[in-house]
């Protein structure tokens, strides 16, 4: 998904789910921050490198693919874009271990870690609601691709096509791929950029959708493909359907965390969302592939409110201008923190399955702090948190 | 990282690093024929590795067994390179700066980049113009001038260096602390 949805649907999600403007505004900006907070951002700002949500296309081009960063970056994307949907799935032939684990980080819509990131949002403020949305909803748009490099499961071959609405039916049109970043994806020829096919299971251009470009993250993207992983099964995505979905869970998922009502997988509010449906719906079926204009204007009406642009700047100088443990305190501080905190249970729960790809998560509760040392950040804020309670 | 994976980390870059040091006192034309062996030896390994990585994942993957006709082609170009081995000068040297070439654009790159957005930019920067330069370095003294030990040294430095990050790796705190 893009700043369009990430920004301004999220913040009609929150508003409908009964925040405040100002609150939806920060929940929304955190939402779309996620696919900011890379380690050069953070490097400007002094901030710790481990709260990193994202990765930028240079980074990930000078990442190491050695055991160590290929857990990084797992991290950060298994975490933030590609949560898994099942992390004990079986495959249906025999396989090995190194298939196996790989093969479980496909990401999937209303799976137990959905349920868990939302919970752990919960009181942690809108910083880490905002984050929790932006997993949400990813995993709508991004479910069949692995937040892992990995050739066996990431890649699609020439088999693409895109399912274009004529009359009452669609006509299949085969996308063609080229692989220059600079090139803009044209919808009317079904003409998108993608990744440069790489042999090596853990080329960084193996991450994701990369193999199969930005197509998956457009709202109106009808298609059918061959994933490498589904044994030459065909899969059919429909995107308007599953970004409407999208949205009313993560409609549901806020109303949950406004209200302490408990958050559960599969359920949608699609009754707060009825009057908005056919808005909604003809604004997810035109093919644009920036559609930050439909959703504003819908926001704007919704609220009632002006929804100033996304400034990536915006909360910078406050973050920078806080000395030692204030800075925690600021907008960023808290993202941050909310960050880490999601990073640190993902990792936990993928380790703790028996899958070494996302790196070693050492119990707190255990055996004390080991590790990184950004996260004691954590442990800190677990320590006021338990003299809180 | 686990423990074991550390510990091979450390042999590996040592390893290498005495290989380098090696590199340094041999004469030119036979530490060209040194680097010639090595890369025979990495392009067989890596036929094999693409055999292996088609039994392992490669055949759970549609379109898996092009994996397998590029391990045997990668493996049948080790076993050919043998034939170049009497006049491996002109090979090797475009490899090496190849090699630097693309790792000093990939720097400069990232360095643009992150002067765009106002972070710290010029030790990637000094990083990516010294890897051209060495590069440029590799092809005056070597094709140009023909003083090829000073290629070969080049070839060390660049080995050294990569050990060197892959001792730092071995060493580096990977663990995640998880705080319920």
């Amino acid at each position: 998904m893009q700043l369009d949805f990430h920004y301004y649907a999220t913040y009609c999600a929150a508003v409908i789910a009964g925040y405040t403007h100002d609150e939806s505004l920060q929940i929304a900006y955190s939402d779309q921050f996620t696919d900011c907070c890379s380690r050069t951002l953070l490097q400007k700002l002094n901030g710790p490198l481990s709260a990193a949500t994202t990765q930028l296309q240079l980074e990930l081009m000078d990442a190491r693919t050695d055991p160590t960063g290929l857990q990084d970056i797992t991290r950060i994307w298994a975490s933030f874009h590609f949560l898994p949907g099942d992390l004990d799935a079986k495959v249906e032939k025999y396989c090995g271990k190194r298939y196996l684990h790989k093969y479980r980080l496909i990401c999937n819509t209303n799976s137990a870690l959905l349920k868990d990131t939302v919970e752990l949002a919960r009181g942690r403020g809108l910083q880490a609601e905002g984050i929790a949305m932006h997993i949400l909803s990813d995993t709508w748009a991004h479910r069949y691709f692995a937040g892992t490099p990995t050739l066996a499961i990431n890649n699609v071959n020439y088999y693409f096509y895109e399912l274009v609405p004529e009359g009452d039916d669609f006509r299949e049109v085969q996308i063609k791929f080229n692989h220059d970043p600079r090139s803009i994806d044209d919808p009317e020829k079904s003409i998108y950029t993608n990744s440069l096919y790489q042999s090596n299971e853990n080329s960084i251009m193996n991450l994701g959708h990369g193999r199969a470009g930005h197509f998956p993250d457009y709202g109106f993207a009808r298609y059918k493909y061959l994933p490498a992983w589904g044994g030459y099964k065909e899969i059919l995505k429909d995107n308007p359907s599953d970004y409407y979905h999208a949205f009313c869970q993560m409609t549901f998922a806020l109303r949950c965390l406004r209200t302490g009502e408990e958050f559960e997988t599969g359920v949608y509010d699609f009754e707060a969302v009825k009057p908005w449906e056919a808005d909604i719906k003809n604004l997810l079926e035109k093919r644009q592939i920036d559609a930050s204009a439909d959703w504003k204007a819908l926001a704007e009406k919704l609220s009632g409110c002006e929804i100033e642009d996304f400034d990536i700047d915006k909360y910078q100088n406050e973050y920078t201008a806080a000395e030692g443990e204030a800075r925690d305190d600021t907008f960023l501080g808290r993202f941050i923190m909310a960050a880490l905190a999601q990073k640190s249970m993902v990792t936990n729960r993928i380790f703790t399955s028996g899958n070494p790809i996302a790196g070693v998560s050492v119990d707190f509760a255990k055996g004390g702090f080991r590790g990184i040392k950004d996260f004691q950040k954590l442990a800190k804020d677990y320590g006021r948190r338990q003299l809180h309670d | 990282m686990t423990r074991f994976g550390r510990i091979l980390n450390t042999i590996a870059a040592l390893i290498t690093i005495a290989f380098s040091v090696l590199l340094f006192y041999m004469d030119a034309i036979h530490g060209l024929k040194l680097i010639l062996l090595v890369i025979q030896t990495t392009m067989s390994l890596r036929g094999f590795q693409a055999i292996a990585y088609y039994i392992s994942m490669g055949r759970h993957m549609v379109g898996g067994q092009n994996v397998l006709y590029r391990g045997m082609i990668f493996l049948d170009l080790g076993i050919l390179a043998g034939t170049i081995f009497e006049h491996p000068a002109i090979y090797t040297l475009v490899y090496i700066s190849l090699l630097h070439v693309f790792a000093g654009a990939v720097s400069m790159l990232r360095a643009n980049e992150s002067r765009k957005i106002g972070a710290p930019w010029r030790l990637k920067m000094a990083y990516g113009i010294t890897n051209v330069l060495l590069a440029i370095a590799v092809v005056i003294s070597g094709i140009v001038s023909s003083q090829i030990r000073v290629a070969v040294w080049i070839y060390s430095i660049g080995i050294i260096y990569s050990s060197i990050l892959r001792l730092i790796t071995a060493f580096r705190k990977t663990e995640i602390v998880y705080i319920q």
